[in-house]
This record gives structure tokens, sequence and C-alpha cells, in this order.
């Protein structure tokens, strides 16, 4: 007998233990209910009032807008099923008119008063809360531990999910998994599941159609920020707003046409290689250089040169400290696409020396 | 998103350069709360002068913190802030303003008030700052951002309900504390671009979790003994005009205004025309001062004016700056007695009505 007591206690602890998040359900969330089955004769509103919440009845009212006198009208009513749901307070919104016994008159028309009563139910407690999963331990799954004791709102539990998955998926975990479910229990018991998977890395960065500009340089143009480097998450915002970046070396050697695509990614395990395809365009170079008031082309600025942007800067810089304070060039380009030609004329305008405060009175 | 410039610039700090004396040199909240807290206490906040008032804060948040099971020590600034405000750090700090204590009438709605930072830092709402300031990449996704900052206050909230009742307060308070903060204000729905939910929703909710838990103390004794004499209002130690001066009492510093001068307040300090210009003086601590070098160029001079307890930063904008800095810094001074004598703050009146929203 005692042999059999201690097989049957070495057995039991063989068996793998059941995670307590097993057997869980949806959180489900019973949708507003349409109003309650009545009949389609018009009839006035009487009196408008929440039941089943009294703590709450007099704020809840507020955001109710239908008023007695109105005609019932299912869209009215619609509307501020909505505005109560959005309220995140109550589980369960019904709405039932009833007769009051009274009529009023409409247009000659004799419809009866109707007491419309929306019957709330408030929502539970949660009792407790379970965690688990590869990242029970990430420091961002602490909000959810704190939910135990307050209100259970699926569809708030579903947003914060929402939420720490996109948090984990930014930290380069494109596979994570974050799930809320209501476990098989009484009461409300949680469980929180949180598989981050595994760190996805950019691998290989590569510019296909690159031939004027290096790599190196267009690898540059994605420095500062702590993403889209290998060994680094990818960040698909981050790589839009470097665009301007990677252009500019283009604007340099005339390339004003060339276009940055949409990237392409190919994962390979545990990295991601980003192909960032370019379109550089032709070659457009100097045409006709003038300058309002028959000033001298700046010698930055030579006809048939390749065009540069820095240069057409440094032309006008150079041009304003020349005429001296006050001075405001401005370039106005012409641009001929079928000629890859740029012929540019440099506007000059005075503004006064002084610009007066104008935000006191003057004594 | 100037919260998020903060963290950031807190994340690179922590990064890059350990402070003599830094709490940490890794990047943990703790680490990057301390260098927001001495950031934000160098160069905008003063702590209010009363340590029994400090001490009786600290002593409800430590209430609020072991009814959570947190047994680490926690700092409870009060700042010299006229604006009704709490907030949370990164870190286990919590900052409540002056004009904020001033508005409640119970130790209860204080721990309400506490209990909704607190909540924040238990539930680790900034702990994603901290990822996106280390991460240094823009997001896209402003709506949800915006909403799941709205998630993260309705859960202070409810962790403020919760502390509050389980520390044995009232737990009706937070709702009282809420609508004493909310008084004056007609929004009843949210604004697009504030975190926290409409007030309407908010006192909902509150109301209706607090009524499913029992009663507990209000602390209303307590609370009064402990505001009593509390300053509202802007305090004018702190930078007032008198006479055809601009006294800045607290740091010990007087500027004479050439006559006639008109002056008009401003978020940045004291503006002050001068004729072909105009300065702005703000007054600032000691501390600060240090970090603050002189700049001239060819239309604005700025310097640090030093009295005894404190300084001020003075910025001139004229055509010619060295002239109108010149006859600034001619005309700096010691306040006088009499100018002092004319400085009295607005006490808290503890037997006016209190208004409460909805107003």
């Amino acid at each position: 007998m005692r042999a059999l007591v201690v097989i049957a206690a070495v057995a039991a602890c063989a068996r793998p233990h059941a995670p307590a998040c097993s057997g869980t359900l949806p959180l489900g969330d019973r949708i507003a209910a349409p109003l309650a089955e009545r009949s389609h004769e018009p009839a006035i509103i009487d009196s408008i009032a929440i039941a089943g919440a009294p703590a709450v009845a007099a704020l809840a009212r507020r955001v109710v807008e239908s008023r007695p006198g109105e005609v019932v009208s299912d869209a009215p009513i619609a509307d501020d099923i909505r505005r109560l749901w959005s309220l995140g307070l109550f589980a369960d919104i019904r709405v039932e008119a009833r007769e009051t016994g009274a009529a009023s008159y409409l247009a000659h028309e004799r419809l009866p008063r109707v007491a419309v009563v929306f019957a709330v139910t408030l929502r539970p407690l949660v009792d407790r809360v379970q965690i688990e999963g590869d990242g029970a331990r990430d420091p961002e799954l602490r909000r959810m531990r704190w939910l135990a004791g307050t209100p259970f709102e699926p569809p708030r539990l579903a947003r914060m999910a929402a939420d720490l998955e996109l948090a984990f998926v930014r930290d380069g975990h494109l596979d994570a998994k974050v799930a809320v479910r209501r476990a098989r229990a009484p009461g409300v018991a949680l469980c929180v599941i949180a598989e981050p998977g595994p760190r996805v890395t950019v691998g290989r960065v590569t510019f296909p159609g690159r031939h004027v500009v290096s790599r190196a340089a267009l690898l540059a143009a994605l420095d500062g920020q702590h993403v889209n480097h290998p060994g680094e998450p990818y960040d698909a915002d981050a790589l839009a707003l470097d665009e301007p970046q990677m252009i500019a070396p283009y604007y340099e050697r005339g390339r004003i046409d060339a276009t940055i695509g949409s990237p392409r990614l190919s994962r390979h395990g545990h990295h991601l290689d980003v192909a960032i395809p370019i379109d550089e365009g032709p070659e457009y170079r100097l045409g006709r250089i003038r300058v309002d008031g028959g000033h001298p082309p700046p010698p930055q600025l030579v006809p048939g040169a390749v065009f540069a942007r820095s240069r057409l800067f440094a032309a006008i810089a150079a041009l304003e400290a020349e005429l001296g304070p006050g001075a405001e060039v401005t370039p106005v380009t012409a641009t001929d696409r079928a000629a890859h030609r740029i012929d540019v004329r440099l506007e000059i305008a005075w503004r006064p020396p002084w610009r007066a405060l104008h935000w006191l009175p003057w004594p | 998103m100037a919260r998020a410039a903060l963290v950031a610039l807190a994340v690179t700090g922590c990064l890059h350069a350990a402070p003599p004396g830094a709490v940490c040199t890794q990047l943990t909240d703790r680490c990057v709360g301390h260098a927001i807290d001495q950031v934000m206490m160098t160069a905008y906040w003063n702590e209010y002068d009363d340590r029994a008032l400090a001490a009786y804060v600290a002593g409800v948040g430590q209430r609020l913190l072991r009814a959570a099971g947190r047994t680490d020590p926690w700092r409870f600034r009060v700042l010299d802030v006229a604006d009704a405000n709490g907030q949370a750090n990164l870190d286990t700090t919590v900052y409540v303003t002056r004009g904020a204590l001033a508005r409640l009438r119970s130790e209860a709605e204080l721990a309400g008030l506490l209990g909704h930072e607190i909540g924040h830092v238990l539930a680790g709402h900034g702990h994603e700052a901290i990822a996106e300031g280390q991460r240094q990449a823009p997001r896209s996704d402003g709506d949800r951002v915006l909403r799941a900052e709205r998630d993260d206050e309705i859960q202070a909230d409810e962790l403020a309900v919760l502390l509050s009742s389980r520390a044995g307060y009232e737990p009706r308070a937070v709702e009282t504390m809420l609508r004493a903060l909310a008084a004056g204000d007609p929004r009843s729905e949210p604004d697009p671009d504030d975190p926290h939910p409409g007030w309407v929703e908010r006192l909902a909710r509150v109301r209706a979790f607090a009524a499913r838990l029992p009663h507990g103390e209000l602390g209303e004794q307590r609370y009064l003994a402990a505001i009593a004499g509390l300053v509202v209002g802007d305090d004018p130690r702190e930078l007032a005009v008198v006479g055809s001066a601009v006294v800045l009492a607290r740091a010990g510093l007087a500027f004479d205004l050439p006559r006639g001068a008109p002056t008009e307040p401003s978020s940045e300090g004291l503006m002050v025309g001068l004729g072909d210009g105009a300065a702005v003086i703000r007054p600032i601590s000691s501390r600060f001062a240090r970090y603050l070098a002189p700049k001239r160029t060819a239309d604005v001079w700025q310097w640090v004016a030093r009295g005894p307890h404190g300084a001020a930063l003075v910025v001139v904008t004229s055509k010619d700056p060295a002239r109108a800095a010149a006859l600034l810094q001619r005309a700096t001074r010691a306040p006088r007695a009499a100018e002092l004598a004319a400085l009295h703050p607005v006490r808290v009146d503890l037997t006016a009505p209190r208004p409460l929203w909805p107003d």
C-alpha cells in the first residue's frame, strides 16, 4: 500500500504542470442591445431615466441627448446608447419604452407618451490576474497586474493587449503576441499571455538602383537613431523620415528627379534584410544664369556645370554678402526636363534694417 | 510631446554621462526619473517652503504605498506653483502643487490625488517613454498613442480609488478631488489633444467604482490644519511691480524702471518696455543660474543678475541692446524695506465655499 502511495506521488510530480491560463475564454463584451421590440406606432417621449446604476444615473443622464417632448426615433436613441457605452461603465445597456397611458397631439395626430428607460448593468470587478508566457516579467506588463480589483472592461483590455504587442514589435519582436482572456473560474479571472517571440533585427541594408552615390553615404543618412541599422530593430516610420537625407546627395549631383521607393523586406531567421530601391533619374546641368539688376552671375554658378544645391545656396549667400545688409536673394528656376537643363534667375529684394516690436504701446 | 522630449533628453543623459553621485548608470526608470527630477527642480520648479506641510503630504503618500505593498522610499514634493496640478515622475517621485492643495479639503482628497500619481508609477505608464526616448524614432500613429495615454489616465483614476480604499480613506473623495480640480473648467468633452478623458466620463467612472467599496475616513480636520496659511495664486514675493520698480523679494533683487515704462506679465516672465526695445525679467534659482552664460548678439543681450538668495534672468531686445542693458544693470539694487512690506501673498480662505465641477 505504501509503495502504491509513493508511486502515485511520483507519477503526479512527473505529470507536466497545467498552466493556470489553460481553458480560457475570449473576453467577450455584450454589444449594446437595439431598441427593445415595441410597436412601430409613433410615440412622444414623456420621460427619460437611467435604471440599474443609481450611483451614476445623474452623470450618465448628462450624455443622453434625447429629450422629453421629442418623437421616439431609433437613430437618436441609438446615438444615446453609443454615448452611454463610451463612458466605459456598463456591461449591458437595454432600452425600453413603456407607455404611460397619457397622450399628446402632434399635427392633429394623437400619439401615446412613453417613458424611455435605459436599463444598464455595471461592469463587474476583476478578481485576479494571472500573467504567463515568456514576456511575463517584462516591465511593460506591470499595468496588467494592477487590473486586479478594478472594473472589468473588455474593450480597454483588448486595447491594452494590442498596445503591449505593438511595443514588443517596435522593439524588434515581430512575432509578438499578447492576449488577454478570461479564465474558466468563478468571478472574473483574467489571463494575460505574453509571448514576445525572438527579436528580429536588421541584417543587411541595400539600395538597388544606386550608382552615383556610395552605399556608405546613403547609410550615413540613417544615422542618429537607434533603428534601421544592422543589429537594430526595423522602423518604417523612421525610414520614411530619413528620406530627405537620402535624397540630399542626389541633389548635389544634378539628380533632381531622384526618388526613394518603398523598402522591400526579406526575413531570414532572426534577421531582416532591407532593400531600399532608388531611381536616380537623369543628370541635370545649369543653363542660363541671370541676376536681377544686371549684376554679373556669381562664380559658383557656371553654365553647363552639373547642378548642385549647395553651390546654389553658396552663390546666394555670397551675393547677399556682396550686396550688403538688407539684401534678400531668392532663386527662381526654370527646368527643361527634355534637355535636362536648369535655368536660374536670382531675384533681389530689400528688407528694412530694423523691425520694431509691436507687442507694447510705446511711451 | 514636451514630456516625450524631456524623457528623450534624460535618456540621452543617462546613456552618455553619469553625473557625479548619480543614482545609477543604467538606463532604468530610476535613472531617467532622477535625471528628470534634477532638470525640473533646477530649471523650472521650487519647493514650497513649508517643511511641516511637506512631511504631512509625504506621510499620506507613504500610507498609500503601504496599502500598495511597497516599502521602498518614495519622494513627495510640494511645488511652489499656483496652478492646480499633480504629476508623477518615471521614478518614485510624485509632485503636487500648492495650487492643487489649496483646492482640496480633506486628507482623503489628498490621498486621491497622490493615489492617481502613484498609480501611474506602479503601473509603469511612463516606461514606454524610456524605450521611445532611446529609440529616438518617430511615431505615425498619434491617435493610437493618445488613446493609450487616455487608457493610462483611466487606470490611474481607478488605482486612486483602489489605493485610497485599501489605505482606509473614503474612496468617494477621489470624485470630489477631481471636481475640485476641475472647477472653472467648462469642458465636459475631452480635448482632442488632452490624454485625460472628459469630466463626465471621468467622474462617472470614479463614482461607479467607489460606490462598490466600503466607506473610509475623510481626515478633514488634519488636512485643514496642515494647509492653514497656504499661499494661493501668484506669490508677489517671487516677482512684483511696486511703484516704479520690479521687485524680486525672494531673490533679494530689484530693478528701477524708466519713468512710464509699461509692464506686462507673460509666460516667459515680466516684460518691460524700454523705448526702442524691451526686456524680459524672470526669477530663477541660484542653482540654475550656474548653467547660464551671458549672450550677446546684434539685437539681443542676456545675462543673470544675482541676489543674495536667488537670481534673475534678464533678456533685452533692442536696436542698441548694449545701451539698454547698461541702463538696467545700473538700475539693479537690493529691495527696500518699504517695498518688501508692500508684498502680501494671499492665503487660502478655508471659510469661503469651494467651487466644484459642474459649476
